[in-house]
């Protein structure tokens, strides 16, 4: 925990809650606002500081994640871009935090898979209808599926170390072409599983009850590939634009 | 002559801030400027996050990594500058207030000291 010094000026925040809200933070944002929260918490009266603390990371986090879900949903902000004029260095900086973004998505998309896949099982031992359990099961088998090809199709590879410019702006179109169809083609090896999957828990569940809330899934997952559909388009828009920078 | 993007009253403020602090506008001081310029209303970070986010998306700010500090644990700062784009729409903003000024200034006869001498 961190270590508070007498009078108007604490020390440094809490270690372990500086932790959490790093981690919650994409990395792109994680430097510039740990720092700001830093600040303002030792600029504060002791007596103060931790509780504005708390509650600014409280609000900024989930504020920091809503501009990311709308720049994501709208396919503006979409990140990868490169600023022309750049040093080698800065160009690297760039590409580091495309990687490390796509890396964090996973991370997230493993943490939610994991929790379900737990509670499944959990459920698909307890359980003592054979029908509960066999529908357990099917679900985690989706949920291990669609990790795995987003491991296989999503993850960041290692930007290469001591290359000339042009290799590294080749890298990085491959990895926004990766990651364009990546996006492009999700429908079909995890939103179509894991809809369909989920639309017949629920019929099976409830029966003709479970009828509206399974339009209802649908619908979110329709959305979903919408969402991804116009993220694919914005990535699309880089590779163009480092083609243009190329020529 | 290229139309400027429409801003909401608090993205002004952001703008505003941004413009004054010149090299030194980043998050924190960002946010202490608002404040002041707001009439000391409680702004919270968040708000002001959430605005430079939508600012830079317009494409009326830009954003830069600095290099770490000491009093910020060793962090860098993410610094914003006012691009072209954004001193045009600000100063827009700031004719249309103040001939929205000089209008009600004639139907309600203000006092040259200021509105709350009305």
């Amino acid at each position: 925990m961190g270590k508070r010094m007498s009078g108007t000026s604490p020390g440094a925040p809490p270690r372990l809650l500086a932790a959490l809200v790093a981690w919650l933070l994409p990395p792109g944002q994680r430097e510039p606002v740990l720092g700001d929260l830093e600040e303002r918490f030792r600029a504060a009266p002791s007596s103060r500081a931790l509780p504005r603390y708390l509650f600014e990371a409280a609000t900024v986090v989930p504020a920091i994640l809503y501009t990311r879900l709308r720049s994501w949903f709208a396919g503006i902000g979409v990140p990868g871009r490169i600023q022309g004029g750049s040093g080698i260095a800065t160009v690297r900086a760039q590409v580091l935090e495309f990687q490390r973004e796509n890396s964090w998505g996973l991370r997230f998309y493993s943490s939610a898979c994991t929790l379900v896949s737990v509670r499944l099982a959990w459920k698909m031992f307890t359980s003592d209808l054979w029908l509960e359990r066999l529908v357990c099961a099917a679900l985690i088998t989706v949920f291990l599926f669609t990790l795995h090809q987003h491991y296989r199709r999503g993850s960041a590879r290692t930007v290469p170390e001591g290359d000339s410019l042009l290799n590294l702006v080749a890298f990085h179109r491959r990895e926004l072409a990766r990651r364009r169809d990546f996006l492009r083609t999700l429908w079909y090896w995890k939103i179509a599983p894991i809809a369909v999957s989920t639309v017949v828990v629920l019929l099976v569940k409830r029966g003709g009850e479970g009828f509206p809330t399974a339009l209802c899934t649908i619908g979110c997952f329709a959305f979903a590939n919408f969402a991804a559909r116009s993220q694919a388009r914005g990535i699309q828009g880089r590779i163009d634009e480092l083609d243009a920078f190329d020529g | 002559m290229p139309k400027s993007e429409s801003l909401g009253q608090f993205e002004q403020l952001v703008l505003a801030a941004i413009a004054g602090l010149e090299d030194n506008a980043y998050g924190v001081t960002i946010h202490t400027r608002v404040e002041q310029l707001s009439g000391g209303r409680k702004v919270t970070l968040a708000a002001v996050y959430v605005t430079l986010d939508r600012l830079e998306h317009k494409g009326l700010v830009s954003s830069r990594l600095s290099a770490p500090t000491a009093e910020r644990g060793g962090r860098s700062k993410r610094c914003y500058t006012l691009v072209a784009a954004g001193e045009r729409a600000l100063k827009e903003a700031v004719a249309t207030a103040r001939r929205m000024d000089d209008s009600l200034r004639a139907v309600w006869g203000v006092a040259e000291n200021g509105w709350e001498s009305a």
